[in-house]
C-alpha cells in the first residue's frame, strides 16, 4: 500500500516540477528583443563635431598576430595621449583577442560586451554581422568626422549596395615566394627567366626538390599541404586562372564543376603524386617556409615581414603565375564599427580617421600595404625594406586582377581562408577519399543549396 | 607478498617485462614535455631525437610570461579554490541529509539527481550558457564557479560515506538534545575527513583541468590555464616552429606541475576515491 | 486530536530541517543542471539563432533534419563512434593486462602504478599540446625516432586514415590508468581461495585468468565499458587542441561540432537538438547495460 501511495505522489510531483520548469523555460526562450537586436539605425546628420564632454571609455578589439597587433595597440595609446592633451575625456581600451568569433557571437547574443571598434580580417564573419545590423555602414559616420574617401587608392574599397561597411587599412594580394639559396643551387635565375606560368612553377619546383634514397621528399620544391586552407587557396586561384570561379562575380552560383575546376584540382593533386614537388603530409605552411624547409611558397604579402626578419632566409618574390589569365585572391584587413550609442560610434569614426591618417607610418615596419595616396608617399613607407617585395601586390591592385571574397550572410563559407564549405569538400579530394569529379559535383550541389537559402552579398570593388 | 624467486615462471617474467616496457613508454611524453621546455631553441628542431640536451636554458619560461600566464594562473586558482570550498560545503550538507535525515520526497529527489548523472554535460552546454548569460555572469569568474558547484557525484560520495558511519554517535548526540545541525557539524563532519579529502582532491583535479565550460563562458580576462593553453599555438599569423614549441612545453609543464604534485603526494586518496565509487 | 497535531508538527519540523540542509544544493542544482536540461529540450524545438533571436516553434524539424538530411552530422557521429570503438576495447584489454601486472606485486609495481595513472590527472590542453608536438610530421619525437631506426615516418595527424587512431592512442595513454585502478580493486576483492582452488584443479595462469578471474569481473567490466563509451562519445578537448576537426573533417567529433554550431555559427537551437540526439544514443547504451546486468543476476 505504501508503494502505491508514493507512486501516485511521486507522479504528481514530477508532473508539477516538469510543468514549472516548462513555464520557466517558456519565459527564457524568447529573449528580450531589446537585448538581442540592434535598434534601427538613425540617420547621422553631418554637422560640425563638438568636442566630447562626458568621460567615455571605449573598447577596441584587435584580431591580428604580432608584431602588427602590438603596433596597433601602441598607436591607439598614442591616440589616447593626443586626446588627453586636447583635454578630451575619451579613452580607448584595447584588447588583443586570440579569436573573435565566439566572443562576438556571445556578446551580440547578450546585447553587450562587444567592442565599439574592431580590427580584423575582412570577410570572415562580416556577412552575418552586416546582415544582422550589428556592423554599421561607415559612410555617413566617417564623413561626419571629416574623412575624405577620395584619398583611397583605386580598388581598395569593397562596397555593399553602394555603402562601405568596413574600411581597409591593409590590402594584400598573393605572390610567389622563392628561396634564392635553393634556386641558385639548382641553377635557376629569377631575373632571366622567372616562373611566370604555373607550368614554369612546376619546372622550377622539380629542379629544387630534394629526395632521399627511398624517393621520399625531404625538401619539397613547392609548398603544398594535404588538407586545409592552403590547397584550397591554390585550387581557387587556379580555377579563376583557368576561367572559372568559385562563385560567379554576380553572385548567382558556382562555376567550378567544369574543365577549369577539374584542371585546377588535378594540378593540386599532381604536386603530390605526379610531379612529386610537394609533401602531402606537411603541416604548418608558415613554419615550413621561414625555416627553409620548402623552396617556393604561394602566399600573401603578410609573410614578407617575418621572412625579412628570419635570419638566414635569402628570398625574393614574383607575381602570381599565369594560367590562362592572372587572377589573384586576397585577404585584407579592415576596421569595423559596431552598433552602439551615437556618441560611441562617432568616437570610433574619429579613431578610424586618425588611424588612416597615420596609415603610412604604421605600415612602414611591416609588409602591410597602405591604402591611401598620402600613406604610400610617407617617407618611412617609401623607403622601407618590404617595398622590395610588395610590387606584385601593387601591380595586382593597379591592374585590377584582385577580386573580393564571396561574402555570405551565414558566415565564412566560401572563403578559401577558413571557408568551411570549400575546405570540407576539397579536403576529401586531396585525401584521396573521393574522385575529383564526384567531389566537385557534391561541392557544387552544396553551394547551390546554400545559395538557395540565402544569396551571396554582392560586393563592388571601388 | 612477494613471489619467492623459485616459483617465478616464464609467464611472470614475460608479464613483468611487458609491463615495464609499457611503463617506460608511458613516461616518455611527460619526460619529453619537461625536457623540451628547457632545451635550447636551436636543438628543439633536430633530425635525430635528442634525449639529453648538452645544455639547458630557461629562456622558454621567460618567454611564456609574455603571455598573460600569471593571469591564467590566478583565474584558475581562484575558480578552483571557490569551487572546492563551496562544493564540499554544499555536498556534505546535502549528502548528510540524504543519508540521515528523513523528509518528504527525499528519495525521489535523490533518484532524480542520480538520473542526471547519466546525462553528459555537453547536452546542457548551450541552454546552461543561456541561463548564465541571462544572469549576467558571462565573462566573469563567478560564471565559471557557480554552475560548477553542484556536483551530484560529490553528494553521492558523501551520502555513501555517511551511511556507513555507525549511528550510535549521532543517536547519542540527539538524545543529549543536539539539533541536527550541531550533530552534523560536531560529530558527522569531523568523522568525514576521508570523504572530504577525496572530494577535495577530485574537485581540484577537475576544476584545475576543466576546459569545456570555461572555454564557453570566459573571455580574455577570465581565461583559465586550460583555456589559455588550448589556444596557445598561434592559429593565424606567421610563426616559426621553435618559437612556440619551447614556450608551449614550458607552459604545459607549469600547468601540469601543481596537479602532478598533488597526485604524487596524495595518490593514495585519489585512487581510493575512484575505486570505491567505481565499484558502486 | 492533540497527539496527532504533535506528530504532524514534528513531521513538518523534520521536513523543514531536511530541506534547509539540502536547499542550497537543490537550488543550484535546479538552476544549473535541471532547468538547462528541460529548457534545452524546448530550445531544440525552435529555430533560435544568434542572428534570428525572435524564434518560433518548429516541432521536430531540427531532429528530422539531423537524422535524415544532415550528412555532416552523420559523418561526425560516425567519426566519434569509430573513435569509441578504437578506444574502449583497447583501454579494457590494456587495463586488464596492467591490472594483472600490478597485482602480481613484482619489483617496481608501486612505481608502475603511479606512472600508469599519472596521465589521467593531466588537463586535456596539456595532453593535446604535448602529443601534438610528439606527432609532428617532420620533427616530432615519434617520427624522428622512426626515421632514426630506418622506418618510414607516419603522417599521424595529417591524413584522414591515421588521425582518429592517432587520437585514440593519446586517449589510451591518458585514461588507461582509470581502467586499471578499477579492475585492480575488483581483482583484489576476489578471494584467493577461488584462485587457489583453480590451481589445485590444474589450471595454469592463463586459463585461471581468463576462465575464472575475468568472468568474476564481469559486472565491473560491463560498468567500465558503459562509462567509457559515454566518456568517449563526449570527445571534445583533444580535437579542439590537436586537430581542429582534422583533415577532411575526419577527426571532427559530435561534441566539437555541437560547440561550433552553437558558439561559432550562433545556431543554438540546432546545436541543442544535436545534443539530445547524442543523449538518446547514450541512453540506449545505458539501457543495454541494464539489460546485461539483469541477465547477470538472473543466471
Amino acid at each position: 500500500m505504501n508503494n502505491k501511495n508514493i507512486n501516485r505522489r511521486e507522479f504528481l510531483r514530477i508532473v508539477a516540477t516538469g510543468a514549472m520548469s516548462t513555464a520557466l523555460a517558456a519565459c527564457g526562450i524568447n529573449p528580450p528583443q531589446e537585448a538581442s537586436t540592434p535598434e534601427s539605425s538613425t540617420e547621422i546628420v553631418a554637422t560640425s563635431i563638438p568636442p566630447s564632454t562626458q568621460p567615455l571609455q571605449l573598447e577596441c578589439w584587435i584580431h591580428r598576430g604580432d608584431p602588427q597587433a602590438s603596433a596597433i595597440e601602441s598607436y591607439v595609446q598614442r591616440y589616447n595621449k593626443e586626446l588627453a592633451e586636447k583635454g578630451e575625456p575619451v579613452t580607448w581600451v584595447t584588447t588583443v583577442q586570440p579569436s573573435v568569433i565566439e566572443p562576438l557571437t556571445a556578446a551580440f547574443s547578450a546585447g553587450s560586451g562587444f567592442p565599439d571598434l574592431m580590427i580584423d580580417s575582412t570577410g570572415e564573419w562580416m556577412g552575418p554581422f552586416i546582415k544582422s545590423g550589428w556592423q554599421v555602414e561607415l559612410n555617413s559616420l566617417l564623413e561626419s568626422v571629416g574623412f575624405d574617401w577620395g584619398q583611397m587608392l583605386p580598388n581598395t574599397r569593397w562596397q555593399i549596395d553602394g555603402k562601405d561597411y568596413f574600411l581597409h587599412y591593409n590590402i594584400t594580394a598573393f605572390l610567389m615566394y622563392i628561396n634564392l639559396d635553393h634556386a641558385n643551387e639548382a641553377g635557376l635565375d629569377l631575373a632571366k627567366s622567372p616562373p611566370d606560368t604555373w607550368d614554369a612553377v612546376v619546372e622550377w619546383a622539380q629542379k629544387m626538390t630534394k629526395t632521399d634514397s627511398n624517393g621520399n621528399i625531404v625538401r619539397p620544391g613547392f609548398l603544398n599541404l594535404g588538407s586545409g586552407i592552403h590547397p584550397a587557396v591554390i585550387w581557387a586561384t587556379l580555377v579563376e586562372g583557368y576561367g572559372g570561379n568559385v562563385i560567379t562575380p554576380d553572385g548567382k552560383g558556382p562555376n567550378f564543376n567544369n574543365e577549369a575546376g577539374i584542371k585546377a584540382a588535378q594540378w593540386v593533386l599532381d604536386t603530390f603524386h605526379r610531379w612529386k614537388i610537394s609533401d602531402i603530409n606537411m603541416q604548418d605552411r608558415y613554419k615550413q617556409w621561414v625555416s627553409g624547409a620548402a623552396s617556393m611558397f604561394f602566399s600573401g604579402n603578410w609573410v614578407i615581414a617575418n621572412s625579412i626578419q628570419q635570419e638566414g632566409l635569402n628570398f625574393d618574390v614574383w607575381r602570381v603565375p599565369r594560367a590562362d589569365r592572372i587572377y589573384s585572391t586576397c585577404a585584407n584587413e579592415s576596421i569595423q564599427i559596431f552598433k552602439g550609442e551615437e556618441n560611441r560610434m562617432k568616437e570610433a569614426a574619429k579613431l578610424t580617421k586618425w588611424f588612416i591618417d597615420h596609415n603610412g607610418e604604421y605600415s612602414a615596419p611591416f609588409g602591410d600595404i597602405a591604402v591611401t595616396k598620402a600613406a604610400v608617399e610617407h617617407p618611412d613607407y617609401k623607403n622601407r625594406v618590404a617595398n622590395k617585395y610588395t610590387w606584385p601586390v601593387m601591380e595586382a591592385y593597379d591592374q585590377a586582377y584582385v577580386y573580393p571574397w564571396p561574402m555570405h550572410p551565414q558566415g565564412p563559407l566560401f572563403l578559401p581562408y577558413s571557408g568551411e564549405v570549400i575546405i570540407r569538400n576539397m579536403d576529401l579530394i586531396w585525401q584521396g577519399q573521393i574522385s575529383i569529379e564526384e567531389g566537385l559535383k557534391n561541392f557544387e550541389k552544396e553551394v547551390i543549396d546554400i545559395l538557395a537559402q540565402e544569396p551571396i552579398i554582392p560586393i563592388t570593388v571601388v | 607478498m612477494r613471489k619467492a624467486i623459485q616459483s617465478l615462471r616464464l609467464t611472470d617474467i614475460l608479464i613483468w617485462v611487458c609491463g615495464m616496457i609499457y611503463v617506460l613508454l608511458a613516461i616518455i611524453p611527460i619526460y619529453w614535455m619537461v625536457i623540451s621546455s628547457i632545451k635550447p631553441e636551436s636543438i628543439i628542431i633536430s633530425k635525430v631525437p635528442i634525449w639529453i640536451p648538452p645544455t639547458i636554458t630557461f629562456d622558454h619560461y621567460i618567454k611564456v610570461f609574455e603571455r598573460p600566464i600569471l593571469l591564467w594562473f590566478r583565474n584558475t586558482a581562484i575558480t578552483t579554490f571557490f569551487i572546492i570550498v563551496l562544493r564540499v560545503f554544499l555536498a556534505s550538507l546535502a549528502g548528510y541529509a540524504f543519508a540521515r535525515l528523513r523528509f518528504r520526497g527525499r528519495d525521489m529527489i535523490f533518484t532524480l539527481m542520480l538520473i542526471t548523472l547519466m546525462i553528459p554535460p555537453e547536452i546542457t552546454l548551450i541552454p546552461l550558457y543561456l541561463v548564465v548569460r541571462d544572469l549576467q555572469l558571462v565573462n566573469t569568474l563567478s560564471g565559471i564557479i557557480i554552475p560548477s558547484i553542484p556536483s551530484v557525484f560529490a553528494v553521492y560520495l558523501f551520502r555513501q560515506f555517511f551511511l556507513s558511519l555507525p549511528k550510535e554517535l549521532e543517536d547519542a548526540a540527539m538524545i543529549d538534545g543536539c539539533t541536527p545541525m550541531t550533530t552534523f557539524l560536531r560529530i558527522a563532519l569531523p568523522l568525514a575527513k576521508p570523504a572530504i579529502i577525496v572530494v577535495i582532491i577530485l574537485s581540484f583535479v577537475d576544476s584545475w583541468n576543466a576546459l569545456t565550460w570555461p572555454l564557453v563562458v570566459s573571455n580574455r580576462e577570465t581565461q583559465t590555464l586550460a583555456v589559455g593553453l588550448a589556444r596557445f599555438n598561434p592559429q593565424m599569423g606567421v610563426a616559426t616552429l621553435p618559437s612556440y614549441i619551447g614556450p608551449g612545453m614550458a607552459a604545459s609543464t607549469l600547468m601540469a606541475t601543481p596537479v602532478l604534485l598533488v597526485y604524487f603526494l596524495l595518490q593514495r586518496y585519489i585512487v581510493q576515491g575512484i575505486s570505491t565509487t567505481g565499484l558502486k | 486530536m492533540i497527539p496527532a497535531l504533535h506528530i504532524i508538527k514534528r513531521r513538518l519540523e523534520r521536513n523543514f530541517i531536511g530541506y534547509s540542509f539540502t536547499l542550497p544544493f537543490i537550488i543550484l542544482f535546479s538552476v544549473f543542471v535541471l532547468y538547462p536540461i528541460v529548457s534545452g529540450l524546448l530550445l531544440s524545438s525552435t529555430d533560435y539563432t544568434l542572428m534570428k533571436p525572435q524564434s518560433s516553434f518548429v516541432g521536430l524539424k531540427n531532429y528530422i533534419k539531423l537524422i535524415t538530411e544532415d550528412n555532416y552530422f552523420r559523418k561526425y557521429f560516425i567519426n566519434t563512434i569509430y573513435y569509441t570503438v578504437l578506444v574502449v576495447p583497447a583501454r579494457l584489454l590494456l587495463g586488464l593486462f596492467l591490472a594483472n601486472y600490478v597485482n602480481r606485486r613484482m619489483i617496481g609495481f608501486s612505481f608502475s602504478r603511479v606512472i600508469i595513472f599519472a596521465p589521467y590527472v593531466l588537463s586535456v590542453s596539456v595532453i593535446g599540446l604535448v602529443w601534438g608536438w610528439l606527432y609532428d610530421w617532420q620533427y616530432g619525437l615519434i617520427n624522428t625516432t622512426l626515421k632514426f631506426i630506418g622506418l618510414s615516418p607516419i603522417p599521424w595527424l595529417s591524413t584522414s586514415q591515421t588521425v582518429m587512431p592517432a587520437l585514440a592512442l593519446v586517449s589510451l595513454w591518458a585514461d588507461v590508468g582509470f581502467d586499471m585502478i578499477i579492475l585492480l580493486a575488483a581483482m583484489q576483492d576476489i578471494p584467493t581461495e577461488v584462485i587457489e582452488a583453480a590451481k589445485v584443479d590444474g589450471a595454469n595462469g592463463w586459463q585461471s585468468f581468463w576462465q575464472i578471474t575475468v568472468p568474476l569481473l564481469r559486472p565491473v567490466i560491463i560498468m567500465l565499458i558503459t562509462i567509457n563509451i559515454i566518456s568517449c562519445m563526449r570527445l571534445f578537448g583533444l580535437v579542439f587542441v590537436m586537430t581542429d576537426g582534422g583533415p577532411a573533417g575526419s577527426s571532427m567529433s559530435v561534441a566539437y561540432h555541437i560547440y561550433r554550431t552553437a558558439f561559432r555559427q550562433g545556431d543554438f537551437s540546432y546545436g541543442s537538438a544535436m545534443g539530445f540526439i547524442l543523449m538518446a544514443f547514450l541512453l540506449v547504451i545505458t539501457i543495454i547495460r541494464q539489460l546485461l546486468i539483469r541477465s547477470d543476476t538472473a543466471t
